[in-house]
């Protein structure tokens, strides 16, 4: 009982410590940047949008940095290209038309260093919007002051804030996994594990993968993540690719290695032995074994003499 | 012992040192009583820089010149951020817009300016699609302390050829870095 009241107290004495930490400046001035912005949070999924609706929503810009400036707010499309997703913020496609249907009560403003302020936002969907996803980001961008005289380059810096959400219609939800890798042999920790998904769909969706980790006699877990599995945010008609990796992976070992991605509907479950073995120890253990075999069939052949 | 034993045994001890000296697997379970806390915090993400100009100074036909700045990103967001880069628009351009620098690689003796930054290691022919410079896709909690987020060198560079009429050029870049959504969020 005593140490309940005890562990109560300790808990109440570091959650006090840790909300006045968070009051605690991090960086002393000297330190700040000559100019930075902040937003925050950095992304909105409106999930399901009906066609002739209206949403709306908010967030905050910050300077943080040392000098003032004033920031413009814009509109751009965003879609993905490639398995590793880079992103592009100038094509417009069937999936971006939603920049077009945002707007914010400050286009544009002034921050104090150190101010912040909160922009709202609108998106309309039009009551012809056809159904699928939808995905744009709002830029901030801080305004330059006038350069010199001289040949001079601008650098204008922009956060984005994505926004999407699939509009409700026509819809398809379909995916497909197109390859489920586990490796059969890692020479050093970690142990990882990959996955290219296609989502041939007009929805985004997200996929989920989980891993799991067993020795090779036995089924107690040595890693998993099956309870709280990794999703990844899947535009349609894209394909990504995803690695999990197992960081404090043994330098040594064979286990049970066993990866399951589900998109939409599609379930894919690989399992795979994976030996874990660094390459000099392989080496010395193949030359080792050669060496073995060679003296045995020597002593053979002597003892035949 | 003969010369193949000993070998053996060698190879036999540098294996076993080997493998007792790797960090094997050790997972220790322990009984203990469990207070939960939680506290929730938001996700941001930050961009910085020293200048947002970049005065190059005077270029000439057999000198180029190089300049840059330093932009930092910063984000608390699980799996990390993108950040791209692009000219907005093709060319550097006087004020009235009727000399240009074309968007060419830099070259001595040849009208041209590029750029590079993070993962683009060399000057490339500035482009006015974005082009990922850097894609950190997890972000590792602070050990101690404050991080300062990601520093990256941005590098500039402007040659002109013989004929290129005098005058003040200016262009600029755009810098967009955005989250990566997480699983987390929403």
């Amino acid at each position: 009982m005593v140490l309940h009241t005890k562990i109560k107290h300790f808990v109440a004495a570091f959650a006090v410590a840790l909300l006045a930490l968070t009051n605690v400046p991090v960086a002393r001035a000297d330190d700040l940047p000559e100019y930075r912005l902040a937003i925050t949070p950095t992304v909105q999924d409106l999930e399901e949008l009906q066609p002739g609706e209206t949403r709306t929503g908010t967030f905050s810009i910050k300077n943080t940095g040392k000098q003032d400036f004033n920031f413009t707010v814009g509109f751009a499309p965003y879609s993905v290209e490639g398995e590793n997703y880079d992103p592009n913020y100038t094509k417009t496609t069937q999936y971006t038309e939603i920049s077009e249907w945002i707007s914010v009560d400050q286009p544009k403003g002034f921050l104090a260093s150190g101010s912040e302020t909160m922009l709202n936002y609108t998106v309309k969907v039009p009551a012809d919007a056809h159904g699928g996803a939808q995905s744009a980001i709002i830029t901030v961008t801080m305004d330059n002051k006038k350069s010199g005289d001289s040949t001079a380059v601008e650098t204008v810096r922009q956060l984005g804030y994505l926004i999407f959400g699939n509009v409700d219609g026509e819809i398809t939800k379909n995916g497909k996994i197109l390859s489920n890798n586990v490796p059969g042999f890692v020479s050093s920790a970690p142990l990882t594990v990959s996955s290219i998904v296609e989502n041939t769909g007009n929805v985004y969706t997200r996929a989920q993968y989980s891993v799991q980790v067993f020795p090779l006699f036995g089924d107690e877990e040595l890693f998993t993540n099956e309870e709280d599995p990794e999703k990844s945010l899947i535009f349609p008609e894209t394909k990504k690719y995803n690695a999990i990796a197992w960081e404090d992976c043994p330098s040594l070992g064979i286990f049970r290695v066993k990866q399951t991605i589900t998109i939409f509907d599609q379930t894919d479950t690989v399992e795979k032995l994976v030996i874990v073995c660094p390459f000099w120890l392989l080496f010395v253990l193949i030359l080792l074994v050669l060496l073995i075999i060679f003296w045995i069939i020597s002593r053979i052949r002597s003892h035949k003499k | 012992m003969s010369k193949m034993v000993k070998t053996i045994a060698t190879l036999g001890v540098v294996a076993g040192l080997g493998i007792s000296a790797m960090p094997l697997s050790a997972y220790a379970l322990e009984d203990s009583e469990t207070v939960n806390l939680n506290v929730q915090v938001g996700e941001m993400i930050e961009i910085a820089a020293e200048k947002t100009n970049i005065d190059l100074g005077e270029v000439s036909n057999t000198q180029n010149v190089t300049g840059g700045t330093k932009i930092k990103v910063r984000t608390n967001v699980t799996n990390g951020y993108t950040a791209t880069i692009r000219a907005s628009q093709r060319a550097l351009e006087t004020a009235d817009k009727v000399n240009t620098i074309p968007n060419v690689k830099p070259a001595t003796g040849v009208s041209g300016w590029g750029y590079k930054i993070g993962s683009i290691t060399d000057i490339m022919a500035a482009s006015t699609a974005d082009t990922q410079f850097a894609n950190v896709t997890s972000v590792t909690p602070p050990t101690t302390g404050s991080t300062d987020g990601d520093e990256y060198d941005l590098g500039f560079e402007v040659s002109v050829a013989p004929n290129q009429p005098a005058g003040t050029y200016s262009g600029s870049v755009i810098l967009t870095a955005t989250a990566n959504a997480s699983s987390t969020q929403p």
